[in-house]
């Protein structure tokens, strides 16, 4: 079985994830890896690598749906939707990582 | 994800892939789309698309294994490939599975025949609440005491059961059964019901009644009435009585009483049982059901209360009746703690487990030896797979599956042969024991579960260590498939080879001590005349003859025979020496009553008993007809006895007693005879009684001596008793016959280790065979390198030859120093030689040698026609 050796890193391509398709609509692979690459400016690489396995996994907790559709290019492709499962996941992960992050920081200012 | 969800996706797995095949791909097309946008050629793009992406099939990998059990479908694989690459070689299968499957086949038949005796509960409704009683006094209960005992508190109910043999007569034949007498609530207590027609209803209950009827055992009914529809209301002639058959078993019912099965059932009554006023000792035993929810302890508690009452109310027939009872289960190694367990017992039970265990463990040795040079030949492979990114885990799985499916073909053709073995158990005839009554092999989930368990300890025995060896490959060297490298493998071969020579000798060095003993046996002096003998043991109807009539019986039987031609004398006993019956009790001297008595062996024989067995009368007389019932008791005793009561002093006229539940009266020692050998031929003389016949009683055997040879008197010996009654049962045997079960058994306990010991030295001799010949063709530029540098054919195969005597030998070393040690436990079974026996060393090292030598020949043949130019040149 395949080991992450960092919850917290798949758990922030999780919530990357889920945050971008509850803003846009239906997104295929390449285009959430784009959307990934745009708004963290390539700060955060994410490998297509992790970007898969990860879709696979969500997808089966269904947190997403995925329909075979065309690009419009014409090209056959996997898209994926956020499911109200899936929104109420987002809350949850945006809520740990913002308590996280507070906590962080409140450690950093007064440690 | 739940584990499950994984599992089923593994069924998915092909359209999953595809999916995740196209998915990738268009994501690769995209990429590929924007670089050319950006205006790169189409083939700039592609190549740069696919930079960047990285490889598809490994992302396709880890995101399958986000969501299938990958493991399940790695050893799915694995088992697979191993199915695939053993085909190719089928005659190795053929040898693994052959060597595996008989070491798994002799475990799993033991095992079969201890769940059947031990393991198995008795068939009914809850049988975890049943239990077996041994009372404060005894192991057993006498029929007064189960009686007043009702039903103390934490119980259920209680019954009683006792072992009786019944004379069957059908027409004009007599035949002799095993059956057991059981209180009429038996079965409703098991919470068995009969297969046809009824068990017994509680009218049937008192035995005042003399209820006659019986229940059948179900393979009983079908040997007997082959052709019979219903049995149920047949009369069955039993003991001289009419029986009704009121009901048969079901195919399935399992007593519960080890590998004994009665023929059929009936209530207590006199009629079966004699006399049941007796409240000493006692003769049944005693099975319970515990209440729900009571536990043994608060049973035994209330079951010692109870008994305690009895004690005190017949403080005389009951002393020690109170006392803790012990409640122990019907099945289990905890059913085995009653008092009546021999101390023998788990030596008898461990040491099959032991000897077959080994012999696995040879098997598995060889096995793991031709796996390991499998693995050498495999290296090339090995290092390919390990080069092109295969981990050493994954391989040693790959390896690991092969020795699986090799153990499971080996268990299934193991569990075969049990199948085949078992029904032929039936026909080991032990004397004087009632056959075996083997279940057949079913589809039992103990065996099962231990077969499975076996097959996975001897894969990974066989398989772990070949395959770490297999995989521990440096990817150059293994490529380059250096022969030089085989060092340490060698040096794992030869422990193995070594080990399985130590195994060999151990079992040999006792199958030989086992030999020795059977010899010296062979060689002893019982005491008495084996080969001028005839025994007839006759079983009377129990109700038909009291005590005086039994006495006048077997005179009349003494005058008939005697009027016989070719016939010296003739006496009766209750008992004839290694026999396989003895009694032990407690004799107490007139002058030294104070002292505990003297453990004493106990027969009752009749007049003209000593001449009749070729015993010598060294003191006093023997016993005379005059010596009955009415006239003073007396008493004769042998030399042992007289030297250990009498140290000093002259023996004859003084005054001794049996300590028994009888009270037995004071009696004269009117003879001393010479010693003869009593349970045992390996035993030191014991003490040893006798009473008169007439005085006493008991079962009888009719003792002949005759003038000619033994077994020509049979005949007429039978005849001559069985005219005297019709209801009589006579087995009539040469008293060589009749007192070989000790032969007999050591017999049987010499061939099964002979066989084991045989079987053991042939898988050795293979596996040595395979070494050496693996070692010679691995060395064969070496040896060519010797030739052609001088060395002669001769030098070539006396080296082949002492590498193979050098490791039998250390194997043997080890082994023999181990057999020393380990047969020392088995020293009660052994007589006349010592655990550290030279001969049988010296036996067990020759033949291991010579062994040696024999495995080598072919090789070391092979080695000297060795051409030097070839060898060389095939090396490059």
């Amino acid at each position: 079985m395949p080991k992450h050796t960092n919850d917290r890193l798949q758990g922030t391509l999780d919530l990357l994830i889920l945050k971008i398709l509850a803003r846009s609509g239906a997104q295929h692979g390449y285009a959430i890896a784009q959307r990934i690459h745009n708004v963290t400016d390539d700060s955060l690489r994410i490998e297509e690598g992790s970007l898969y396995p990860a879709l696979q996994r969500m997808t089966h907790e269904k947190w997403l749906r995925a329909e075979w559709g065309l690009t419009d290019t014409g090209r056959k492709a996997r898209f994926y939707t956020i499911t109200p499962a899936g929104r109420r996941q987002l809350e949850e992960e945006e809520r740990r990582w913002l308590e996280l992050t507070e906590a962080v920081a409140r450690a950093l200012r007064f440690a | 994800m739940s584990p499950l969800r994984r599992l089923w996706n593994v069924v998915r797995r092909s359209r999953m892939d595809d999916d995740l095949r196209q998915e990738l791909d268009t994501h690769v097309a995209l990429i590929e789309d924007e670089e050319r946008r950006q205006g790169l050629t189409a083939e700039q793009a592609r190549r740069n698309a696919r930079t960047r992406f990285g490889n598809p099939d490994a992302y396709r990998e880890r995101a399958l294994d986000a969501v299938i059990a990958t493991w399940f479908e790695h050893a799915w694989r694995d088992l697979r490939y191993a199915v695939r690459t053993l085909r190719k070689s089928p005659g190795h299968v053929a040898v693994v599975v052959l060597c595996l499957g008989l070491g798994i086949g002799v475990n799993t038949t033991i095992f079969g025949l201890f769940n059947a005796a031990l393991l198995t509960p008795p068939t009914g409704r809850d049988p975890d609440r049943l239990v077996q009683i041994e009372p404060g006094n005894s192991d057993q209960i006498s029929y007064p005491n189960y009686k007043d005992l009702g039903r103390p508190a934490g119980f259920e109910d209680l019954a009683l059961s006792g072992r009786v043999t019944l004379n069957l007569r059908s027409g004009d034949s007599l035949q002799s059964l095993t059956g057991l007498q059981v209180s009429a609530n038996y079965f409703e207590l098991l919470g068995v019901s009969a297969w046809r027609g009824r068990t017994f209803s509680a009218t049937e209950e008192s035995p005042e009644q003399r209820p006659r009827v019986v229940v059948l055992d179900f393979g009983f009914s079908r040997r007997q009435f082959p052709d019979a529809g219903d049995v149920v209301g047949r009369i069955l002639n039993l003991n001289g009585d009419a029986f009704t058959v009121v009901g048969v078993l079901s195919e399935d019912h399992r007593p519960g009483m080890g590998l004994f099965v009665p023929d059929l059932y009936v209530p207590i009554t006199p009629i079966v049982s004699g006399r049941l006023d007796d409240r000493r000792g006692g003769s049944f035993d005693l099975r319970a059901r515990l209440s729900l929810g009571a536990s043994r302890d608060q049973a035994a508690a209330a079951f010692q209360a109870a008994a305690q009452r009895l004690e005190v109310a017949y403080p005389v027939e009951n002393g020690g009746f109170g006392r803790p009872p012990l409640i122990l289960p019907m099945s289990g190694l905890g059913s085995l703690q009653g008092r009546g367990t021999p101390s023998e017992l788990p030596i008898v039970l461990a040491a099959p487990f032991v000897v077959f265990g080994l012999l696995l463990l040879i098997a598995c040795a060889n096995v793991a030896g031709v796996l390991l040079a499998r693995g050498a030949s495999r290296r090339p492979e090995i290092a390919i797979r390990l080069g092109i990114g295969a981990s050493r885990a994954n391989l040693i799985g790959m390896l690991l599956s092969e020795c699986f499916v090799l153990s499971i073909l080996a268990t299934a053709g193991g569990l075969l042969l049990t199948i085949m073995v078992t029904p032929l158990l039936n026909y080991i005839h032990l004397p004087n024991v009632a056959a075996l009554h083997v279940p057949p092999v079913e589809a039992n989930i103990n065996l099962l579960l231990y077969a499975v368990g076996v097959a996975m300890v001897t894969s990974l025995v066989c398989g772990l260590i070949p395959a770490v060896q297999a995989t521990r490959v440096s990817l150059t060297s293994g490529l380059r498939e250096a022969a030089v490298k085989g060092v340490s493998r060698r040096r794992l071969r030869n422990v193995l080879v070594g080990s399985q020579v130590a195994a060999s000798a151990l079992l040999l060095m006792t199958c030989l001590l086992f030999l020795r003993s059977l010899l010296y046996v062979a060689t002893v002096d019982p005491g008495f005349d084996v080969h001028h003998g005839v025994t007839a043991r006759v079983t009377l109807e129990q109700n038909r003859f009291t005590q005086p009539q039994q006495h006048l019986f077997a005179e009349q039987v003494v005058r008939r025979l005697e009027s016989l031609p070719g016939i010296a004398s003739v006496s009766f006993a209750s008992l004839i020496p290694l026999g396989g019956d003895s009694v032990g009790l407690r004799a107490q001297l007139r002058e030294r009553q104070d002292e505990r008595g003297i453990r004493v062996s106990v027969s009752n024989v009749g007049p003209r008993y000593f001449e009749t067995m070729g015993i010598v009368v060294r003191n006093g007389r023997e016993f005379r007809s005059s010596d009955r019932e009415g006239a003073p008791p007396v008493v004769i005793v042998n030399e042992t006895f007289a030297k250990q009561a009498f140290p000093q002093g002259v023996s004859v006229g003084r005054d001794m007693k049996l300590q028994s539940e009888h009270e037995d009266p004071w009696r004269e020692i009117v003879g001393v005879v010479a010693d003869n050998k009593y349970t045992s031929l390996s035993e030191a003389p014991q003490p040893q009684v006798f009473l008169p016949f007439l005085q006493t009683g008991g079962r009888l055997l009719v003792q002949v001596r005759t003038i000619g040879a033994p077994h020509l008197s049979l005949p007429a010996v039978k005849n001559a008793i069985a005219e005297l009654d019709k209801t009589l049962l006579v087995e009539v045997q040469t008293t060589a016959e009749a007192t070989s079960i000790e032969f007999t058994l050591r017999r049987y306990a010499t061939i099964l280790l002979g066989a084991m010991g045989a079987l053991g030295i042939l898988l050795a001799m293979i596996g040595l065979f395979g070494v050496l010949a693996w070692d010679v063709t691995r060395r064969t530029p070496e040896i060519g390198l010797r030739m052609a540098l001088g060395a002669s054919r001769r030098a070539v195969r006396t080296g082949v030859v002492r590498d193979a005597l050098v490791l039998v030998g250390a194997g043997t070393v080890v082994g023999l120093a181990a057999a020393v040690g380990a047969t020392l436990p088995l020293r009660g079974f052994l007589a006349g030689v010592s655990t550290a026996d030279p001969v049988a060393l010296g036996a067990v090292a020759g033949l291991l040698l010579s062994v040696a030598v024999l495995a080598s020949a072919l090789p070391a043949h092979r080695a000297s026609g060795i051409d030097p130019s070839v060898a060389l040149r095939g090396e490059g």
